[in-house]
């Protein structure tokens, strides 16, 4: 009895002692799991150590006490100066900018010809890429097709052309010894353009491959279809070319478009290098050598949508088979009007230009982590341009992304900038202006474009002042006057299946179809 | 005959015209370099012009030095370098350094839980602590203070980027704000503090969804160069697989940092409009304190000889593209120069150059075609070929075509016009893309990471130079050779392909078809 009584007590001294074992041991375990003094020890060297009150206001190395924040630092003065052009009319009424800066190392030449697609004549899409391409690719004057190119290769230049929805621009660059032999050729292909048969079928081959290849492109694809949502598919603001419409463009349209285009009163110059006398005089030479009959051509870029185009309001979703969803806010913007920029480009830099620090950066990347690029504004046009809110995140964030932009816009209108927010949005407006002048090629752009579209003659050397005298007050009015999100469209460019969440949250969706072929043209609108 | 010394004299009088006019673009002999004890190195270019200068911070460390499991983290180290540090992006460090530490310890814990799959319960407790953790020390951060300080000093084309190679940080500042450049850089450079990781994680994966995912070219990219490379870290993308990406901690940042972050890594880029003597003061007090700390030994792998055709092809809804590549040695070797003039020669001299010509004038197989090297310049890397079928050709024609020219090239070689027309290519390209600041120090930095020579710039020109027809017979004939090619491709999905692919999980219906296999056994795929 003794027996078994004492081995039942060694039994149970043993559980005891096990249980006693186990506990301390899942003690350990959850003190571990906690927060244990020795863990917080080993993390907590992954981080710079805590301040004391010294090293809260400088930091010690190398026997030196460094300040830490920007206010200790000395403030010195600045001033920026945005230096003058030289601007003049020839006879032939062709512009001529001249700038000249000794630091330049090379010879820049812009052009620009309001030739752009804006210029398409509608039942022939893609006409003026098709002729400003081929403009280049296809000889000029005694130059057949290879030997202009290999004139201008070996002179080491550069000419590109760019065709944008108001103008053509063709980049000169060269080395400043090689800049007359290159503007010559330049201005053969101005004033007389081969367009060789085979250059310009080949051009519009390109053409239709690069406008099949923009599928292929998410970001550039929604651009183009969010622009038909809210002017319409067939506004000269917003339509695009079929291959077809390419397709059957022929070598006479081409001649046609070029004798009505391309046009010294149409044309604007500009020459940059470190010494332009010389460059100045032989392009007078050259452009007033070039003339042509017939007066400007009127341009139809269309009405105001009215009412910012009610049948665009609504969701829609153009279904394709990708990651992420590219998600663009907007409506109708403004008419341009130099005198309202300063503002605008204030409320633009604070609501979604101003990169990491604007609104829409702050809310939808850094607050929420939901995308890599977000960004937005009002932007100009004639008769007016657009306002868009864009960003792209993974499927099923769509409507969260899409409800945080909404409130962006929203907060446009009802919180007006806090005066960090407008200091800060003021500084980097002044100062991103004031950068464009370091390069050659932006200050002419800057001076180019503002004569293009007739800003007053002080445009450029009052914008800084006229940015920093911007108040909160002028902010929320060029808000509300620009910014309706009430009259908004959502276009959405991502997988068939965020559908379902977009209509739970907002509704009934349209599904947008890709204007691939005509019929998609009108259908849109309908839905 | 007579004739022969006349011409030997003209040649000499152009020669000597070329090198006189070059030395006007000599920037590398006014370049000044010099090295603080702690290993730190500054490279300074002084320069006249608008009262502003940029800077660039090099980081000798890049995707190739990740290790197995943590492939895109210098990428995301250099997203974090944004976040501030103990005096700037806090309203109170000590605070909320004391739930980063927990937040920390909370991460390892759900990784841990996650690899031992552990039940839902208690990870959605560890989750939802993690959560909270987040918020609480959200409350203690300034967001986007860093960026918005360096706006309000006028600071522009403020922005960094990762590549295999290394990280380099850089921006434009009036020139009156060097010393809060070197404070600022300095300091996120010593103290990172790591706030808002886990956010941020999130934002470079929607990063990676719109290059990679999303992109027809970024994922012929990736498989591309994971297919040329077997052994080499030149392999992994930059941004880091997926999976990579989403399980990266701080506890793993930190050791990254730790390891690579060190001064002797480090070099200053600084052009622009400011005084030597300032630089030197300013760099040495913030710079030249940060402690030493030993440098790690780089990546000792090396690629095995490739001795078979490698090709992959992506079958997928999108146009046609085609890519090829070989092995060649880094810069500064002479091969590698002669490889930068045989990418003039081949696409780079303009529209008269070898496959521009040929593949998109005279044939139109493509739409566009490019050289260039990849993934890096410091190993061993690739010459690589890229171009963009024109509708109906296909990527198949367009490879036999590039053959064709590669062997007239091994077997002819080039003309003394075409080596002409790149120097003078050269020239210009250097002479563009130096003439502002910032691309002036990206380069002057670049060159001084890959070569170890601050003025490699004129070197460069020099050795351009000294590139003979001999010397592109030699490299095209003895590195572009079919056996030590990588090929792949893009082939648009047929209807009937996207009919079944709807059927199936769409990751993989756009799976990459690995048919490198059937060259495996190092088996040559003849010619």
């Amino acid at each position: 009895m003794k027996k078994r009584l004492a081995s039942c007590f060694l039994q149970l001294l043993v559980h005891v002692v096990m249980l006693a074992f186990l506990l301390s041991v899942a003690a350990a375990e959850n003190s571990r799991t906690v927060s244990s003094p020795q863990a917080e020890h080993d993390f907590g060297k992954l981080f710079p150590p805590a301040l004391d009150p010294a090293s809260s206001k400088s930091v010690e190395r190398g026997g030196l006490r460094l300040p830490v924040r920007p206010e200790q630092l000395p403030s010195y003065p600045f001033r920026f100066v945005v230096r003058t052009v030289e601007i003049e009319e020839l006879p032939n009424k062709a512009r001529l900018i001249s700038y000249n800066a000794p630091q330049v190392m090379g010879f820049y030449a812009i052009v620009l010809v309001e030739a752009g697609k804006v210029c398409d004549p509608p039942e022939k899409l893609g006409l003026a890429e098709v002729v400003a391409h081929a403009m280049r690719s296809g000889g000029a004057g005694t130059y057949s097709a290879d030997q202009l190119d290999r004139e201008l290769d070996r002179l080491g230049a550069t000419l590109s052309v760019e065709v944008q929805r108001d103008y053509v621009r063709f980049d000169l660059f060269c080395l400043p010894d090689k800049a007359p032999a290159a503007l010559r050729l330049l201005h053969s292909i101005l004033s007389a353009p081969r367009f060789e048969p085979a250059s310009v079928e080949r051009e519009k081959a390109l053409l239709i491959e690069r406008l099949v290849r923009v599928e292929d492109d998410p970001a550039e694809l929604s651009r183009q279809e969010f622009r038909k949502v809210i002017y319409g598919t067939t506004h000269p603001l917003a339509r695009t070319p079929l291959p077809t419409d390419v397709a059957r463009l022929k070598r006479q349209d081409v001649l046609d478009f070029y004798r009505r285009f391309y046009l010294p009163s149409a044309t604007r110059m500009g020459v940059a290098a470190a010494e332009t006398t010389q460059a100045v005089q032989l392009e007078k030479e050259l452009l007033s050598a070039w003339s042509t009959q017939g007066g400007k051509a009127i341009i139809e870029r269309g009405s105001v949508p009215s009412d910012l185009s009610p049948a665009s309001k609504g969701v829609y979703l153009l279904p394709k088979n990708i990651e992420q969803v590219y998600i663009r806010i907007g409506h109708v913007g403004r008419p341009r009007n130099p005198a309202d920029q300063p503002v605008v480009d204030v409320l633009n830099n604070i609501f979604g230009t101003g990169g990491l620090t604007s609104r829409l950066m702050q809310k939808v990347r850094t607050e929420h982590g939901l995308a890599y690029a977000v960004g937005g504004g009002i932007f100009e046009d004639v008769p007016a341009g657009v306002f868009a809110t864009v960003g792209s995140t993974k499927a099923n964030s769509a409507a969260d992304a899409v409800a945080i932009m909404k409130e962006a816009i929203e907060g446009l209108l009802g919180t007006p900038p806090t005066s960090e927010e407008l200091e800060t949005a003021k500084r980097d407006a002044v100062f991103a202006f004031a950068n464009k002048f370091s390069s050659p090629r932006e200050t002419l752009m800057q001076y180019l474009s503002a004569d293009l579209y007739g800003y007053p003659p002080d445009y450029i050397s009052s914008y800084i002042a006229k940015v920093e005298a911007v108040t909160a007050q002028d902010v929320q009015a060029a808000a509300r006057r620009y910014v309706h999100p009430e009259k908004v469209a959502v276009f959405v460019l991502g997988p068939p299946e965020v559908e379902r969440s977009l209509t739970k949250r907002w509704g009934q969706v349209a599904k947008w179809k890709l204007s691939t072929s005509k019929s998609a043209l009108t259908k849109n609108h309908k839905q | 005959m007579a004739r022969k010394p006349a011409f030997l004299l003209l040649l000499f009088i152009i020669s000597l015209v070329s090198v006189v006019m070059s030395a006007e673009y000599r920037l590398g002999e006014k370049v000044r370099f010099w090295k603080y004890e702690n290993g730190f190195q500054v490279i300074f270019l002084p320069r006249e012009g608008a009262p502003f200068f940029s800077a660039v911070i090099f980081v000798n460390v890049g995707a190739v030095d990740e290790s197995v499991g943590e492939t895109g983290i210098a990428h995301l180290l250099e997203h974090m370098a944004f976040k501030g540090t103990p005096w700037i992006g806090t309203r109170d460090w000590n605070s909320e350094r004391k739930i980063l530490v927990e937040l920390e310890e909370v991460a390892q814990e759900l990784r841990t839980a996650a690899i031992a799959a552990a039940d839902d319960e208690s990870s959605a407790a560890l989750e939802s602590r993690f959560l909270e953790l987040q918020k609480q020390a959200q409350r203690f951060v300034i967001p986007n203070e860093y960026d918005r300080l360096v706006t309000l000093a006028g600071g522009q084309e403020v922005n960094a980027t990762t590549s295999n190679d290394y990280t380099n940080y850089f921006m434009t500042l009036p020139a009156n704000k060097l010393e809060l450049w070197a404070m600022l850089e300095s300091q996120r450079l010593q103290y990172p503090t790591w706030r808002e990781f886990y956010k941020e994680r999130d934002v470079v994966a929607e990063e990676r969804r719109m290059r990679m995912e999303d992109s027809p070219d970024g994922r012929l990219y990736e498989e591309f160069i994971a297919t040329a490379f077997k052994a080499h870290p030149y392999r992994t993308p930059v941004i880091g697989w997926m999976s990579d990406i989403k399980n990266l901690t701080v506890t793993d940042m930190a050791a990254f940092y730790k390891r690579w972050y060190v001064p002797e890594n480090m070099v200053a880029v600084i052009v622009g409009n400011v005084g030597e003597a300032e630089v030197r003061r300013i760099t040495n007090d913030y710079f030249g304190t940060l402690p030493y700390r030993p440098s790690p030994p780089r990546v000792a792998t090396q690629e095995p000889e490739q001795r078979a055709q490698r090709r992959v092809q992506l079958v997928m809804d999108a146009q046609p593209q085609l890519l090829l590549g070989w092995h060649k040695p880094p810069l500064p070797s002479r091969d590698a120069i002669a490889f930068e003039v045989l990418q003039y020669i081949l696409t780079d001299n303009g529209r008269s150059s070898r496959l521009y010509s040929d593949l998109v004038k005279r044939r139109g197989l493509c739409e566009s075609v490019a050289t260039f090297t990849a993934p890096g310049e410091k190993y061993t890397n690739l010459f690589c070929i890229w171009a963009t079928p024109r509708a109906p050709h296909t990527p198949a024609e367009v490879e036999e075509a590039i053959w064709q020219e590669l062997k007239a090239l091994a077997r002819d070689g080039i003309t003394s016009d075409e080596l002409e027309m790149t120097t003078a290519k050269v020239e210009a390209a250097l002479v563009s893309e130096t003439e502002a600041n910032l691309g002036c120090a990206r380069r002057l930095g670049y060159f001084y990471l890959i070569t170890g020579d601050p003025a490699f710039l004129d070197k460069y020109r020099e050795e351009i130079r000294r590139v003979t027809s001999a010397d592109i017979m030699r490299i095209t004939s003895s590195y572009l050779r079919p056996e030590r090619a990588t090929v792949a491709t893009i082939e648009k999905k047929t209807v009937s392909e996207g009919a079944r692919g709807r059927k199936r999980a769409r990751k993989q219906d756009d799976a990459p078809i690995a048919v490198g296999s059937m060259f495996s056994g190092e088996r040559a795929q003849g010619r």
